[in-house]
This record gives structure tokens, sequence and C-alpha cells, in this order.
């Protein structure tokens, strides 16, 4: 059974934007950095217009709290005026926005691990009689199209899993992050981060075919 | 069929479409899997799921532009900083009144702490990335130049230590401010902010020991980084907070 959250209203609010990359008259990295490593707000605006959404949605996914993303988001830019000066523009600006953001929010948890347990699987075990002989759910024939809908479902299931889980498979599979990295990342063990993905999609897997 | 063969589990179906099994068990698994109905099922349900994962939006807009508050902590951090120029004597009207000038001492350090901010995450992450002595001749030269192989633990040791004082010697003085201003704070105020301040300890503590044991580990140099930084921004804001009571 899963707990419900006050995360609902959030994911149905959200707004997919198409990737920052494709502005066609995006300035320069370079430039722009340049620009606001000179005090100019203006310049670093076009860099938060430009990535401001993917903070958000790592944020928030990470965190599964619209109110701590929208503040980790903040901070996020803030840090990243504060780092200016060591972005050295052997990656890119986006990836390097990234990672602040990543190392924000797993700052953020462990600086406050009493609200990481506000999102609980009341029971992660599941029915057994309905499992596989994988020890997986038994699937009735669940699909995951594109549509809206299912994007939403599996939004809200994501919200609802284990922090710990969560974190790893946000990471993974939708940020594409290597086990490698994620567990330099968090501190955690490759094999504790293998167990814990697996464990947020067998129990994905489990709430989008209720 | 595979029907009368053992199962793989869960976590196997999973390390088959994450590549991490070797050879032979990838060949056992899918062969399995191609005859087995139920495995199969499972298997195309977890590569669906992933899929889907994968597909979701990458971007996502939070419901309210945080432009306009962004702005304001940003020029608000602007303006902290211009003190350290010089500003912070030449200020108002020239008034000597004794009872600003440990606002006036609260605000140069709140400025060091601010201006440590802005340096701090590029020279510190040279710093601790690089022995402090190669900083200013590395920083001129061409990126591809600068990229160091893996450095010795005395080296980055050497240049740990010098990082880490500097930002020990802000956080006293940030300390000792604070700690002028504890009468002026809330009991519960006072106890939020010590409360925060033992669990960044904790978190410097855990960084530290980490990146000691593995110097090369850029992702630890942030965070320890970050973990200071959070502690000056925490000192800074109660010292600002008990300068405005």
């Amino acid at each position: 059974m899963l707990t419900n959250l006050a995360w609902k209203r959030p994911i149905e609010s959200m707004t997919a934007v198409p990737p920052a990359n494709g502005s066609p008259d995006r300035e320069d990295d370079a430039r722009l950095i340049e620009r606001a490593r000179a005090g100019d707000v203006d310049a670093f605006e076009h860099v938060y217009r430009r990535e401001v959404g993917r903070v958000y949605a790592l944020c928030l996914r990470m965190t599964a709290d619209a109110a701590r993303a929208r503040e980790l988001t903040q901070s996020v830019f803030i840090r990243a005026w504060d780092r200016l000066g060591s972005f050295r523009g052997d990656s890119q600006l986006s990836s390097w926005l990234h990672r602040i953001a990543v190392n924000e929010v797993l700052i953020e948890a462990r600086t406050d691990r009493r609200r990481r347990a506000r999102v609980v699987l009341a029971n992660d075990q599941g029915d057994e009689e309905s499992e596989s002989p994988t020890g997986a759910p038994k699937l009735s024939g669940i699909t995951l199209p594109e549509d809206t809908e299912t994007r939403i479902d599996l939004e809200r299931a994501i919200s609802m899993l284990p922090p710990g889980a969560r974190t790893v498979f946000v990471l993974h599979d939708i940020e594409g992050y290597r086990h490698e990295e994620i567990s330099r990342m968090t501190g955690s063990a490759e094999g504790t981060l293998r167990a814990q993905l697996h464990r947020a999609r067998k129990l994905l897997m489990e709430a989008l075919s209720r | 069929m595979n029907e009368n063969t053992e199962h793989p589990t869960f976590e196997v179906l999973g390390d088959l479409l994450d590549g991490n099994l070797d050879p032979t068990d990838s060949a056992v698994v899918s062969e399995h899997i191609s005859g087995c109905a139920s495995c199969a099922a499972t298997y195309q349900t977890l590569t669906g799921l992933v899929s889907a994962a994968k597909g979701l939006p990458r971007s996502v807009l939070p419901p309210d532009d945080l432009w306009a508050e962004l702005r304001q902590s940003l020029n608000k951090r602007k303006e902290i900083v211009l003190p350290s120029t010089g500003k912070i004597g030449n200020s108002g009207n020239g008034s000597t009144n004794s009872q600003r000038l440990p606002r006036r001492m609260i605000a140069v350090l709140a400025a060091a702490a601010v201006i440590l901010i802005a340096l701090s995450s590029g020279i510190t992450a040279l710093v601790l990335r690089r022995g402090v002595g190669e900083v200013a001749v590395r920083d001129s030269l061409p990126t591809t130049l600068q990229a160091a192989g893996p450095r010795s633990a005395a080296t980055f040791l050497a240049g740990f230590s010098q990082a880490e004082n500097e930002f020990n010697r802000t956080i006293g003085e940030l300390k000792q401010a604070v700690d002028t201003q504890r009468g002026q704070l809330s009991p519960e105020t006072i106890r939020t902010v010590d409360r925060s301040l033992a669990v960044v300890d904790s978190a410097i503590a855990e960084a530290r020991a980490a990146l000691l044991a593995d110097p090369n580990n850029q992702m630890l140099i942030d965070l320890l980084s970050a973990s200071y930084q959070r502690k000056v921004d925490l000192l800074r804001r109660t010292s600002e907070l008990g300068s405005r009571t």
C-alpha cells in the first residue's frame, strides 16, 4: 500500500519544457560566464533561464517536495554564482550546474535527515501472492507509453519511493549517471546502490501495476 | 522451453538490462528469457520502465518564476561584498557612534564571509585539488597543461590544511561575532543554530575523512568545500540576524 503525499498537485502542474540547448539565440557560455563573473546579474539571468528547468526537475525528483525543490533550485543558482570562478570551461555549463545541483540536494539531505523520512512506503515487500517467479510483481501487462497520464503516474510513483532508492533511481535511470559516479557523489558502495536501484524498480513496477 | 530451469531473480534481470552480467551469465539468462513467458514479461516491463524513465522530461519549470527573488539575493550578496573594497569606512555620515561599531565589525565579517564564499569554491577547489604553491603558476596555463595526474597524499595535505585554515579562521571570527550576540537571539534560534552547526560539522568531518582517504575525488572536494561554505553562510546569516535585533 502506498502512502499518499502532498505531491499530487505539483506533479500535475509540472510544465515540461524543451531542452534549453535548442535556443537559437543562446549566448556563448564563456561570454556569459565572463560577464557574470564581473558581477553582471543580467548575464547570469540568461544562464538561469536556460538551466532552471533542468535544475528544478532534478531537485523536484530527488526531494519529492515542490517547496524544497524550489528552495534548493535557488540555492543551486546562488552557489553557482558564488562559484563562477571555479567554472573552467572544460565541461559544459549545464553539466557543471547539474553537478552543483546534485551536490546541493545530497548535502541538504545529509544535513536534515529527518525530512528525508517523510516519504515512506508502508509495505515495501508487496503481496507475495502476486509475485512472479523472479520476485517481481506480477504484471497485468502494464505498458509505459509516453502519454502525459502515464508520465504523471510514473513521476508520482517515483516521488513515493523511499529516499535512498529514489535518489539512485533518479540519478541512474533518469539522469544517466553510472553507479561508479553515484558512489562518488553519495559515498555509498556500488553494491548498495545496485541493490537500491533494483528495489526502486521493483517498487515502481508494483506501484504502476495497481 | 526453460520452464523447468531456475528462474533468474529480478535483480539478475536488472543486471542483464544494465549490462552488469558477464557474457556467460548474460547468455544463460537471455536464453532463459527467450523460453520463459513469465520472465520475458517481467524483463519486458522492466525494460519499458527504464525506457520510460529515460524519456521523462529533463527539464521542468518551477510553478513560479524564481528569478525575481534570486536576483534580489544576488544583488544583496554584491552589496555585502562592496564594503570590503573600502566603502564601509566611508558609508553614511561619518558617524563615530560607538554603538554602531559592533555592527560594522559584523558587516565586515559578513563581507569577508561572502568574499570567501565567492572566492573559496574556485580557490579552494583549486587549492584542495593541487598544492597551494602551484595555483598561481598553473592558473595562467592553458587547461590542457593543467590536467595534473594523481597527486600524492603529502601534496594534497599541504594544500588542504592551508585552505582549511583559511576557512577556519573566518569561521572563528564569525563565531566570535555570533557568540557576542547570543544574548540578543531567542533561545529557540540559538538552539536551532547550534543544532544546524553540529550537523554541518558532522558533514564536514565525514567529507574530510573521506577526502583524506581519497584525495583525488573531485566530488568529495566539492562536497567538503560546499559544507564549509554552508557553515560560513549559516554563521553569516546568524550574525546578520543578531545585528538586526
